[in-house]
Formats: structure tokens, sequence, C-alpha cells
């Protein structure tokens, strides 16, 4: 089991509010391995990708990042290794593995297939995908 | 930049790793997401302190985070790893020292004849040459004892090989042939003269010299007996030299007969 990353409060206006389920927490890896598939990042690069992507809607404690990384890296699905960054500072990379990006496919087949079913019921028969 | 309340979240942090040797790394990649996320909230305009104190409760429970990492960090895994990379390490030099030794041995058996002996003339012309052609197993080595050479100065050398059968559980004693164990026809002992061996660990070519036996030998005996260690630890060789030297002759009357 992954540990718990995002832990999503509701907020007026927006559509996520699964948290009870702890759903959006199984998808931390789905969107970590959606940015390392994009780019090698560091631990601090990951979560202002991920703010500025999702305009801060995700709400957690930064501190809770890297188990999930380091249980990703003791499952395979990332490695890391240390680099200068473009600040000049040292720091350690996480780069997206063979198996991580298998990984990525499956999970974003799931999602996929989550959030249509989602949207099938939240807009009624009116959605298509 | 460093703060008390920093050293605080770290020590907190890593005091819940149990795999003491990976603390270090954990410390440091924590350390600086700090120094990333104050330097950001500096940007931002804010005070050095607020920056300072907003970047480590963003962090959020020390403990908890140490104990989520503590999963993936175990002392199990830890020590499996480094095992593993000792194990790496120690095999490696054996496996290319074994393979160096072999080509070694490989290419001085190519370039030379009959299994890597060395030729030598020292004691004068090669008189006769006996093939024994027998192969004894004694513990983990496998003797095949080759020829038997008689020179001008009444020098004998005989060649043999000594294979080690690797992996083999059997009692691991090293083997050398003295001249207590060789003797003439008429159970005269020679002396040692030299002795040369060639190879690797696992499998050497060796050639002794003697001399001295009372008179001309019509036969060597080689009656290796020490059944006293371990019992059936013994084997015994007859080369005919006698029946050698007249098939010699023979074969070189009928090379003068065609």
């Amino acid at each position: 089991m992954y540990p718990h990353f995002v832990s999503v409060q509701y907020a007026e206006g927006r559509y996520f509010v699964i948290k009870d389920k702890g759903l959006l927490g199984g998808s931390a890896v789905l969107l970590l391995l959606s940015l390392l598939a994009e780019e090698d990042c560091y631990g601090y690069e990951i979560i202002r990708r991920i703010a500025s992507r999702s305009d801060d809607a995700f709400q957690y404690r930064e501190g809770t990042l890297y188990p999930v990384l380091h249980k990703m890296e003791a499952d395979g699905l990332v490695r890391s290794y240390r680099r200068e960054a473009e600040n000049g500072k040292t720091r350690t990379y996480y780069a997206i593995t063979d198996r991580g990006v298998k990984q990525l496919a499956t999970e974003r087949k799931e999602w996929d297939e989550f959030s249509s079913a989602v949207n099938k019921v939240v807009r009624g028969g009116a959605y298509a995908v | 930049m460093r703060s008390d309340a920093w050293d605080a979240y770290l020590d907190a942090l890593t005091r819940e790793i149990r795999y003491r040797p990976d603390r270090a790394a954990i410390r440091r990649e924590y350390e600086d997401h700090l120094q990333d996320a104050f330097d950001a909230l500096r940007e931002e305009g804010r005070s050095e302190e607020d920056a300072l104190s907003n970047a480590v409760a963003n962090m959020g429970d020390p403990a908890e985070a140490g104990r989520a990492l503590n999963r993936s960090h175990s002392p199990l895994l830890g020590r499996l790893l480094w095992l593993m990379r000792i194990a790496v390490w120690l095999i490696i030099p054996a496996i290319l020292s074994l393979v160096l030794q072999s080509s070694v041995m490989l290419i001085h058996v190519l370039f030379t004849a009959s299994h890597g002996y060395t030729e030598t003339d020292a004691y004068g012309a090669l008189l006769d040459s006996v093939r024994i052609g027998e192969t004894v197993s004694l513990d983990n080595h496998v003797l095949t004892f080759d020829e038997v050479r008689v020179y001008e100065n009444g020098v004998y050398e005989i060649r043999y090989r000594d294979r080690i059968r690797l992996f083999d559980p059997a009692v691991d004693l090293s083997f050398a042939l003295g001249p207590e164990q060789i003797s003439g026809g008429d159970g005269s002992h020679p002396e040692s003269v030299a002795f040369r061996r060639s190879g690797v660990s696992f499998y050497n070519v060796n050639q002794h010299y003697f001399c001295g036996f009372g008179r001309t030998p019509d036969r060597l005996l080689i009656d290796f007996d020490r059944s006293d260690l371990y019992k059936g630890r013994s084997f015994r060789i007859t080369v005919d030299l006698a029946h050698a030297r007249e098939a010699a002759v023979s074969s070189s009357v009928r090379e003068v007969d065609r």
C-alpha cells in the first residue's frame, strides 16, 4: 500500500469531493508517474508542478511526498540520482523506469474508465466521451 | 539556511528510520526541500522568520512522514542490498581472475605442444619417450600421467596433469609426487633433480625430473600410498620401460626394412 499523499479538502465550486474514499490518495502514483514521464524532477519541483497545473486544487503536507517516491523506487517504478539543478544546487532527481512506464499506462486506463463512469452519472445522459 | 525549527523537524523525521545508513540521504533530501521552499517564500516577499516557519509547517508531521519512509527503508531490505553489493564486489574480481588465468593457460596450451609441457635440453638429448596414458582419481584431483622421458644424463622425467574438480565435496589436499613414491624395477628410489609446475589454480601440468636409479631400470613404479590419512587414498602405476625400448627398437627396425 502506498502512503497517503494527497488528502483532498472540499473546496466550494470544485468537483474534488472524493476524499472519503481515499481515491486520490491512491492516485498519487498516477500523478507522479505522469509528471516524471515528461521529465526527471526533484521533489520540490514535483510539488511546484502539481500546484501550478491544478491551480492549487490539492492541499497536502509536502513531507508526505517522499515516502511515496521512496516506495515507488523500492517497487522499481522510478529510480533516483543526484544531479545539479538549474539553480546550481545538487538535488535528488527521480526518473521513470520501464516498469514505471507500464504502470503509468495501466493506471491511466483505470483512471479514464473511472472518471468517464463518474461523468456519465454526474452529467446524466447528455454526457458523451 | 539553517534554523532550530528545521533541525527539530529533520531530527524527528530521521529518528523514525530504523535503518541508520539511509538516514543521511533522507535528511539531505528533506533539507534540500526545506531550502527550496524557504527560497521561494523569500522571493514572494515573506520575512526570513515567516519563510522559515512556513516552510516547516507546509511539511506536515515529521513523525508521520518518517514512519511512512521507514516502511521503504527497513533494516532487512537495506542489509540485503548491502550483502548483494558486497557479494558482487567479491565475485567480480574472482571471476575476472579465473577468466584471465584460464585464458593465459589456454594460450599456453595452444602455443606449446602436448598439454602445455615445456621442453628442456638441460639434461642432454632425449633418448626415449614412453607414453603412460593413465588417469587416476585422488581426493578432488584428477591426475593424468602422460609420459616418461629418458634423457642422456640419466635423468628421467615424469609428466602428469593435475586437474582439480571444482565444487567437488571430496577432501581438498594438495598432491605432489616425491622420490620416495618412485622406484625402479629393483626397488631403488631416485633423487629429485627438478620440478616444474605451470598452470592455473585448478589445472596444472607437472614435470618431475629424477636421477640416480641403481641401474638402468626396465620399469618405473609410481606407488602413492597415503591410506594412513584416508582409506583408499592410494594408487599405483607401472611403466614398462624395457618394452617401450624394444618397441622403439622394433619400430626403427621396421623403418629400416621399408
